[in-house]
């Protein structure tokens, strides 16, 4: 199995504990960071590419439109959610976890987040970029907007968007200045010709 | 795991700095330095002259994401807070940032051959600075006097017309949500780094710079939160309380 990227966002120590024992037996190889607000959690889906969000039910100030906004913000990303009581299911969650559940039925629900959030092998790989997002990346480099792009390749301005969204996601680079500089620096557009 | 404890007046200020060494700028601002010797944050709020509750707060704040203070809110005046949060400014503009463009400019190893590389990195640096730079001008500029000028109307009880009309150019509902872009062009810039420069590259001299970038940023988030977290509450109360002034 290939490493995930893990958000941890529980307080409990023991359960982290017995979360990262489940697991080791199951082979499951994770990168795992610990988030302990809202914010961090956003910080941390920023800068890296998070494939299992597990949280807890009492985990501070998040709601399910929240969690249906980190979903679409960040494609691919599975929420599970530990929980004591049936109550405190929020219902737009991927996978739900009992604490109170036996051996047996947690690892199998464990074993079905990793199943289900495996990565599909062309998004990863480094070169990751489409020849379309390619071209769009050298007209946002030069500096036209969304709907200049929009026109000049006969797509709608939403294309453009979701394009762009993509195109930053894989790289990791945000910013206008920043694509300016990566598209510089693979040669994609000639640096005189900014601006 | 996460560290957790909560720092308190009789804790010796060596031990704080042994739990969280990335308190020491913190610490610095207040104008203490080293050689603490076995004094505790008691003691030395006393000796140099600190309002400890807010010293602690700014401290905890800064040591522990999740501590959020609301019982302390209003022991101390609102203008400490600005006085804190303008030193943190020029610390990132007189000191963080010149060290930064000064690495940033020589991390080219060969300029000649490099030329546009270099220029690449100097501009998007430039960018960066610019966009931190007019995002603090806009709170110190703007943000920071209004909300002395309402501490200071409420405290008197008094407010002349002029006063007022300033007052009401103003409230805290605009105080720009900019800090996600900011956060936006560090990011990029550490990616950048990390990911995308291709060699010849003085690889020394890029660590450099990324520690100061994560540091850098821990301590942005850090100032953005105290803004957002502490400073806006309060106004927002002082901002009722002129409200009923007004009115009265
Ligand atoms: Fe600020
Ligand atoms: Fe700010």
């Amino acid at each position: 199995m290939s490493n995930y990227n893990i958000i941890m966002a529980e307080k409990s120590y023991l359960v982290r504990l017995g979360i990262m024992q489940v697991l080791e037996e199951l082979k499951v190889q994770a990168t795992i960071s610990e988030c302990s607000n809202i914010k961090e959690v956003k910080h941390r889906l920023k800068s890296m590419d998070v494939d299992v969000m597990i949280m807890n039910a009492a985990f501070k100030d998040i709601s399910a439109s929240e969690i249906i906004q980190l979903k679409s913000d960040h494609p691919g990303l599975k929420v599970a959610q530990i929980i004591n009581s049936e109550e405190e299911a929020i219902p737009v969650v991927d996978h739900i976890i009992n604490l109170n559940e036996d051996k047996r039925k947690v690892f199998q629900k464990i074993e079905a987040i990793f199943k289900s959030a495996q990565r599909p092998k062309h998004e990863a790989s480094e070169s990751g970029l489409s020849k379309r997002e390619i071209e769009i990346l050298r007209l946002v480099a030069r500096g036209l907007t969304n709907s200049e792009i929009a026109e000049k390749l006969f797509i709608s301005t939403h294309t453009v968007i979701s394009h762009r969204k993509n195109i930053s996601h894989k790289l990791g680079i945000k910013s206008v200045a920043g694509l300016t500089v990566y598209a510089v620096l693979n040669n994609y557009i000639d640096g005189s010709s900014i601006r | 795991m996460k560290k957790t404890s909560v720092i308190n007046p009789g804790m010796k200020m060596a031990e704080v700095v042994h739990i969280d060494y990335t308190l020491l700028p913190v610490i610095n601002r207040f104008g203490i330095s080293l050689g603490f010797g076995d004094e505790t944050i008691e003691q030395i709020c006393r000796m140099y002259h600190i309002n400890m509750d807010f010293f602690l707060e700014i401290l905890n704040t800064f040591h522990d994401p999740d501590y959020f203070p609301e019982e302390n809110l209003k022991k101390y005046p609102i203008g400490l807070l600005i006085d804190y949060l303008k030193k943190t400014h020029s610390y990132y503009l007189e000191v963080k940032v010149p060290e930064l463009e000064k690495l940033i400019t020589g991390m080219i190893d060969d300029p000649k051959q490099e030329r546009q590389k270099h220029k690449l990195m100097n501009e998007f640096f430039a960018h960066y600075k610019k966009e931190l730079t007019d995002h603090i001008l806009r709170e110190e500029d703007k943000v920071y006097p209004y909300i002395l000028d309402l501490e200071k109307t409420v405290k008197e009880k008094n407010c002349s017309d002029e006063m007022k009309k300033r007052l009401n150019r103003y409230s805290i509902d605009h105080f720009p949500d900019e800090h996600d872009d900011v956060e936006e062009k560090l990011l990029d810039l550490k990616n950048i780094i990390i990911k995308y420069l291709p060699p010849p590259i003085d690889a020394n001299r890029c660590n450099a710079i990324l520690y100061m970038l994560f540091e850098l940023e821990k301590d942005l988030n850090d100032h953005a939160r105290i803004e957002d977290t502490i400073m806006v509450p309060m106004v927002a109360d002082l901002e009722k309380q002129y409200e009923k002034m007004i009115k009265a």
